[in-house]
């Protein structure tokens, strides 16, 4: 059902701590955006590239462009117009017209933002959301945050299911010539909304229950918390910055040379 | 806030932690699962708005603000579009935020029900809404893919909030119709 859920494997990113994975990804996504030219962006997406083929596969590296492909094209047709620089090399009508700078400024668009989204593809499928709270909570989100979201994560799937139940639930209801596809828009939210109204109050009214569970599980006493699957000790990681290192210093010399 | 008014199971941490919790999922399941794709961009009107307009009617501007932000990233997580989680969260939480001041200040003393609060707030409360959030994607957009392709999104970003106020207002006055308890459940 998630499409860029945790993929499950034996890689050196896998393997490695998610604080700094988190940093590393904070980190790389600046240098994105930092202003820098064409070549500095490519070999930083190059790098990025090597990176998701050696952790995950070939196929993975290009999977996160699946889902942006019409904005990049987007992005190449409606970017050069408003930078007009150098020789003309394309022209038009009157106003459309494509200069190398223009060009330019649209490769590094969109690199920039295959890069991020490669990076946050990376991130997440080497990564479970697990990982990524405990990592949260490491770097100060509270622990009612880290809870609220953790709960929160648990009751999506059975809301989906609940859902879709009252959905079939309410066009049962309706005239057997009615149950089949909607096309008309306005009808169709008229058929939404009873469904809407029903998923809330049943999602209302399981506030009760969780916050009576909760209570009985000793929330909100003062006892500290433990956690039954702690982040590693940060003194065992200390190796893995040998790894940040590296990369830090590969950006940075891409930027420099 | 009148302490005496409000059952004090409402001030428990407990009670107050799984209304977010449920709400964020509520959220999530909104912009998830009830969406509408559009061209060219690859991006989608989704319902997230309606959910957002729901918790500010009837829960307050904090609760709008954490169940919005998270709820709407959440399912930017789950989706396929996690890089621009971060900035869904400030985007639709301070729309939250903004909707369920306005909200706050437009409530008449012992007016409470949304069918009361009128015209002038409800449309002042979509203003505010609208332009924090187009505004908010606009700027990050135009960060990360240019603004002339950021622009294009503005109609769309208009269209979800036109939805999220004539859907979740409605949705508002009937869930309080149907389930008078929730009135106490505002903080």
């Amino acid at each position: 059902m998630f499409s860029t859920a945790y993929k499950p494997g034996n890689s050196l990113l896998h393997r490695s701590d998610g604080r700094i994975k988190l940093a590393m990804l904070i980190l790389w996504t600046a240098a994105f955006l930092a202003p820098g030219s064409l070549m500095v962006q490519l070999r930083s997406y190059s790098g990025l590239l090597l990176l998701i083929c050696f952790n995950l596969s070939l196929r993975e590296a290009f999977k996160p462009l699946k889902s942006i492909w019409p904005l990049l094209v987007l992005v190449f047709i409606i970017t050069p117009p408003f930078h007009q620089g150098g020789s003309l090399l394309f022209q038009l009508g009157n106003w459309y017209r494509i200069t190398p700078e223009g060009l330019r400024e649209a490769g590094i668009l969109i690199i920039r933002f295959s890069g991020i989204t490669s990076l946050f593809f990376l991130f997440f499928r080497t990564t479970t959301i697990d990982t990524f709270i405990l990592v949260l909570r490491w770097y100060g989100l509270p622990y009612n945050a880290a809870l609220v979201i953790t709960i929160a994560f648990r009751y999506i799937p059975s809301l989906i299911n609940l859902y879709k139940n009252i959905q079939d639930a309410h066009a049962l209801r309706r005239p057997p010539l009615q149950q089949g596809r909607i096309y008309n828009p306005f009808r169709r939210f008229t058929h939404l909304f009873p469904s809407l109204v029903s998923v809330m109050i049943h999602s209302i009214k399981s506030i009760p229950s969780l916050s009576m569970a909760l209570e009985i599980r000793g929330f909100g006493r003062h006892n500290q918390r433990t956690t039954y699957r702690p982040l590693p000790p940060f003194t065992t990681v200390t190796k893995q910055f040998f790894g940040i290192i590296i990369v830090l210093s590969l950006l940075i010399l891409s930027y420099l040379l | 806030m009148d302490q005496k008014k409000y059952p004090r199971f409402m001030q428990l941490p407990a009670f107050r932690l799984a209304t977010l919790a449920i709400l964020i999922a509520v959220t999530a399941l909104f912009t998830y699962m009830i969406r509408i794709p559009i061209a060219p961009t690859r991006g989608y009107i989704n319902f997230g708005d309606v959910s957002i307009f729901f918790s500010a009617l009837i829960f307050g501007p904090f609760t709008a603000f954490i169940t919005g932000g998270t709820g709407t990233a959440l399912a930017d997580l789950i989706s396929g579009y996690s890089q621009w989680a971060p900035f869904t969260f400030f985007a639709h939480g301070l729309q939250g935020l903004a909707i369920g001041l306005v909200v706050k200040a437009g409530r008449r003393r012992d007016r409470e029900v949304p069918s009361e609060l009128g015209f002038f707030t409800l449309l002042s409360a979509f203003l505010a809404g609208t332009i924090l959030m187009a505004g908010i994607y606009f700027l990050t957009g135009g960060i990360m893919v240019g603004f002339a392709a950021a622009s294009t999104e503005i109609p769309g970003n208009i269209l979800q909030n036109v939805a999220g106020v004539l859907v979740g207002a409605p949705l508002a006055m009937a869930v309080r119709k149907a389930y008078p308890p929730i009135r106490f459940y505002r903080w």
